[in-house]
């Protein structure tokens, strides 16, 4: 590896009990620098798997290294990572500055004087220089964020863990927190590791993205990467929007397949070789669906179908189709290209399906 | 004036669920009558009475039949009153100190390493209670007597030759009663303090590089002092004005200002001596209470 990582896990689980395994022997290298998400539904692991790297919690088997130092078994007192927790965590008890210097203030790390620098000039990065004097219940959500921030950040950790950190924010100053993290996270240079529930927050911040679900990582990725190429159903119906249909390989072959869903035959590509006459989940985005009938490229498909259900989206429309086989499908529209069209529920209209852009995973094995 | 009448079709909409709030307060107040009606006649009532009687000539009328400062005067210039007072508030703030500082361990136990056994040690803290206090402080008479346990233990392991004398009938022991009695109150306002502290402050103490004494001292102990506060007024207050202690293993030496309004009202049949005597050892225990919490609050707020 080029650059050694600055946290490394390795088979890293959690076990409450004989039944839970709440995170399942996963591997992850984490780059210096980088803004990385933990991003799953709840229940995957993701917060069990920031509070193991924090020292909240001790994994019931692998390691974790951090700066290369096996430090699995060390208090969270005594590693170079800081936290900034869901509901901040604030100290009622200390004013604004005394919160933000709490760590410096603990022992003899660094002088009064040295330490008082810093807490100002990490609350003029976070831009409340005017309430160090303030308790900090007299501030507002998105300021009490602010500090937590400055809290973990002023005692400069190798790694900034950070749990769900917009999550009690308005949709709001969710949106600006988004940007303001980025602009700390690039000023600053420190590694990020961001838990969220919230694939837009995830793609829109971070370098990279661990998707995970029941306790595993399903894939670790650019959030280009995972939107284009997604390695599994999970990740493709998670990331974005998916319509997700059940088919069945025509013409296998590893990279590109053909697939039969409903009525309609096309390519697809395959991250994972399929034989024919397998089942599949044939993932499709609505944005990689078009209104009429484009030229004909080799792998596409037309037909028609009939609306449903026409949803407003702003830039887009969402319309809600079904064809020959398929219950329903969703597909998006630009304005422009809805202009001549009606496209209100229960009008045939024509629609093809771009080259490429469908992928095919194999079917999760029925439930019994 | 009245405001200009509106007919009932010309109320408007909002103004509609007025009569519900109305009963809403009919409620509150139902709610509060049973224990406003105890507050007001049983304690408030007889705190005026006391006060009034502080405040008359006694001539052997029930109420007296003049108004005086006399009574108050002459206990505040009383050295034997002063001396008592003194001790009294002495020797509480020792049974408060070691009550709490003792009770502190307990509920810091119960509420973060006790588990699934927190109810049942909760129990058990409250079965001394179960016998009459007056049996406990016989109790520690048995104890701490010349030929009691506690010296017959001491003498039988060969610590000491002869008996301690300095156990029964001494200050000391009106301490080690007080505190035993009061430790059950101690410990459950502590107990509930500490239990409700957000344990994620503690995580993020141990996150920004707290070690297990520098996050009890940085914040489970001001986050706590609340409970302490409490723990505090609950012993402090009723102690300064134990007197069956303080009779029972007290001795000559520890008599305490309950002593001294029992006896007034009592031997001495001087019941306006004796309001006065309450009324001046309310007030201190009252500036001690405040002075106290004025310190803590200076200290345990943020600069």
């Amino acid at each position: 590896m080029a650059q050694p990582s600055v946290v490394s896990l390795r088979g890293v689980s959690k076990r409450y009990s004989d039944k839970v395994l709440s995170v399942d022997n996963i591997d992850l290298d984490i780059a210096p620098g980088e803004f990385i998400s933990l991003l799953g539904p709840s229940g995957c692991g993701k917060t069990t798997t920031l509070r193991m790297i924090a020292g909240f919690e001790a994994p019931s088997a692998g390691r974790i290294l951090i700066d290369g130092q096996d430090l699995t078994d060390a208090p969270p007192y005594g590693r170079p990572v800081n936290t900034v927790f869901q509901d901040y965590a604030l100290f009622p008890h200390l004013n604004v500055s005394d919160n933000v210097g709490f760590g410096l203030s603990l022992g003899r790390r660094v002088a009064a004087a040295e330490a008082r620098k810093r807490v100002t000039a990490m609350l003029e990065l976070v831009g409340l220089a005017d309430k160090a004097r303030a308790r900090v219940y007299e501030l507002s959500g998105g300021q009490q964020q602010r500090i937590a921030m400055a809290r973990a950040l002023v005692c400069q950790p190798r790694v900034l863990l950070l749990d769900e950190p917009l999550s009690a924010l308005d949709a709001h100053l969710r949106q600006y927190m988004q940007v303001e993290l980025k602009r700390l996270q690039s000023s600053l240079g420190t590694t990020f590791i961001m838990v969220t529930h919230d694939q837009t927050e995830a793609l829109s911040i971070s370098d990279r993205i661990a998707v995970m679900d029941k306790g595993h990582i399903e894939q670790v990725a650019s959030p280009d990467a995972l939107y284009d190429t997604p390695h599994s159903a999970f990740v493709a119906g998670f990331i974005g929007a998916s319509n997700l249909l059940p088919g069945e390989v025509l013409q296998g072959g590893s990279g590109s397949v053909t697939v039969a869903v409903g009525a309609l035959r096309f390519t697809a590509r395959a991250p994972v070789p399929l034989q024919p006459g397998a089942a599949v989940t044939v993932s499709l985005r609505p944005e990689d669906l078009r209104l009429g009938h484009a030229a004909q490229q080799e792998g596409s498909a037309t037909t028609h179908g009939r609306i449903l259900q026409r949803l407003f989206h702003g830039r887009a429309l969402r319309l809600h189709i079904s064809l020959p086989g398929i219950d329903s499908l969703a597909l998006d529209v630009s304005r422009e290209a809805a202009g001549q069209h009606a496209l209100q529920p229960g009008d045939e209209i024509p629609l093809s399906i771009l080259p490429g852009a469908a992928c095919a995973f194999p079917a999760p094995a029925p439930a019994a | 004036m009245s405001p200009p009448s509106v007919g009932v079709q010309g109320v408007p909409a909002a103004n509609r669920p007025a009569p519900r709030r109305s009963r809403g307060r009919l409620f509150d107040v139902l709610l509060n009558l049973p224990g406003g009606l105890i507050t007001s006649t049983l304690i408030l009532f007889t705190l005026a009475l006391l006060l009034y009687l502080s405040l008359r000539v006694n001539d052997g009328q029930l109420l007296g039949s003049a108004f005086t400062f006399a009574n108050l005067t002459q206990a505040v210039a009383d050295p034997l009153t002063r001396t008592v007072l003194l001790r009294s508030i002495m020797l509480s703030a020792i049974v408060t100190v070691v009550t709490v500082v003792l009770a502190y361990p307990v509920a810091y136990f119960l509420a973060f390493h006790a588990g699934k056994y927190r109810h049942g040690l909760l129990f058990m803290i409250s079965l001394p209670f179960w016998t009459s206090y007056l049996l406990r402080v016989f109790a520690w008479k048995i104890v701490l007597a010349w030929n009691g346990v506690l010296n017959s233990t001491l003498m039988g392991l060969g610590l000491t030759d002869a008996p301690l004398a300095g156990l029964l009938n001494t200050p000391t022991a009106v301490v080690i009663t007080l505190a035993h009695a009061y430790a059950a109150f101690a410990v459950l306002p502590l107990y509930i303090c500490l239990h409700g502290l957000a344990r994620n402050l503690l995580e993020a103490a141990a996150d920004l590089g707290a070690k297990p004494h520098q996050c009890f001292f940085k914040v489970i102990l001001p986050l706590s002092m609340p409970g302490v506060m409490a723990a505090a007024l609950v012993v402090f207050v009723p102690t300064v004005g134990d007197y069956v202690t303080p009779a029972l293993v007290g001795g000559p030496a520890s008599s305490m200002i309950g002593t001294l309004i029992q006896a007034q009202f009592g031997k001495a049949n001087d019941w306006t001596a004796g309001a006065a005597l309450a009324v001046v050892s309310m007030l201190a225990i009252a500036v001690v209470v405040l002075a106290t919490r004025a310190l803590v609050n200076r200290w345990v707020l943020p600069r």
